[in-house]
């Protein structure tokens, strides 16, 4: 009973472990979406990396948030997009495509992939200010 | 001494530069299709441009209510314009640009991803009538 208890326990660690790249500065899988991380400059370095090799770094919306991270923000859409940038980005390093891994990371954090999803990724004031840049679905009301 | 207003004295060289001449109709396509880390854009336009003795505007489309929802057809046009003024000697202005087609994707597609597409419909359109090099056989 013991011997199966361990094999259960190692199948989960090894699913929710490297397969899912694993972050220092956060907990693991789904305990993340409950708790709120702790926001470090390895982190936002490991999403200016992620977002560089994209191509998006110089975008001002995702600048836009990643200022507002430095300066201490933690309203709930700067921690999901914190979160969604180190999630897609471990998932990449897995080996998904982008697209796989944005919708999966999505799922994970519970948001409907649509056009409204940005809404709860990026800062109202962040999408008023870039307003254009963004789908009018996601618009702040 | 006071400072020249450098913006108001390029806009007016801009408006009163002489106009270059589009040599044939030429139809292009322009596309914007990016991914921004939590977001992607897309937007993809089909232009007719035609030479015409001003700068005439035409939507011709079968989505056209849904393109123009948004004002996504009024950002693909100042798009071209963004390049069609500026990015030759001469602008070109006596153009009739003729919007045929529009893809818009439900979650994708906003505002400044049809500027991009407008933009890139734009240089397009200067690679189709750049003169060809022939070589000599």
């Amino acid at each position: 009973m013991t011997r199966l208890f361990l094999m259960l326990l190692t199948l989960l660690f090894s699913l929710s472990g490297p397969a899912m790249g694993e972050y220092s500065d956060f907990a693991h899988s789904s305990f993340a979406a409950k708790t709120l991380p702790n926001v470090t400059e390895k982190g936002l370095a490991r999403i200016e990396s992620h977002l560089g090799n994209l191509g998006a770094l110089d975008d001002g919306a995702n600048q836009a948030m990643l200022s507002r991270l430095r300066s201490g923000q933690t309203t709930t859409p700067d921690i999901n997009f914190y979160m969604h940038e180190l999630k897609e980005s471990a998932r990449m390093r897995a080996g998904l495509d982008y697209d796989a891994a944005h919708k999966a990371t999505l799922q994970w954090q519970g948001i409907p992939y649509g056009p409204a999803s940005p809404a709860q990724i990026y800062h109202p004031d962040v999408i008023r200010q870039f307003s254009t840049e963004f789908n009018p679905a996601a618009w702040p009301q | 001494m006071a400072a020249m207003n450098y913006f108001e004295k390029w806009l007016t060289d801009l408006a009163q530069r002489q106009t270059m001449l589009l040599p044939k109709a030429v139809r292009v396509a322009g596309v914007r299709d990016k991914i921004l880390g939590p977001r992607s854009d897309y937007a993809k336009i089909d232009v007719l441009c035609e030479p015409a003795d001003s700068l005439e505007i035409k939507f011709d489309l079968p989505n056209l209510q849904e393109a123009q929802q948004h004002g996504y057809l009024d950002w693909a046009v100042m798009g071209m314009l963004d390049v069609l003024m500026t990015e030759n000697t001469y602008p070109l202005r006596n153009v009739r640009l003729t919007i045929k087609g529009a893809d818009i994707d439900s979650i994708k597609s906003n505002q400044m991803a049809f500027r991009h597409a407008g933009r890139n419909a734009a240089r397009n359109l200067f690679e189709a009538i750049r003169p060809k090099v022939i070589p000599s056989t």
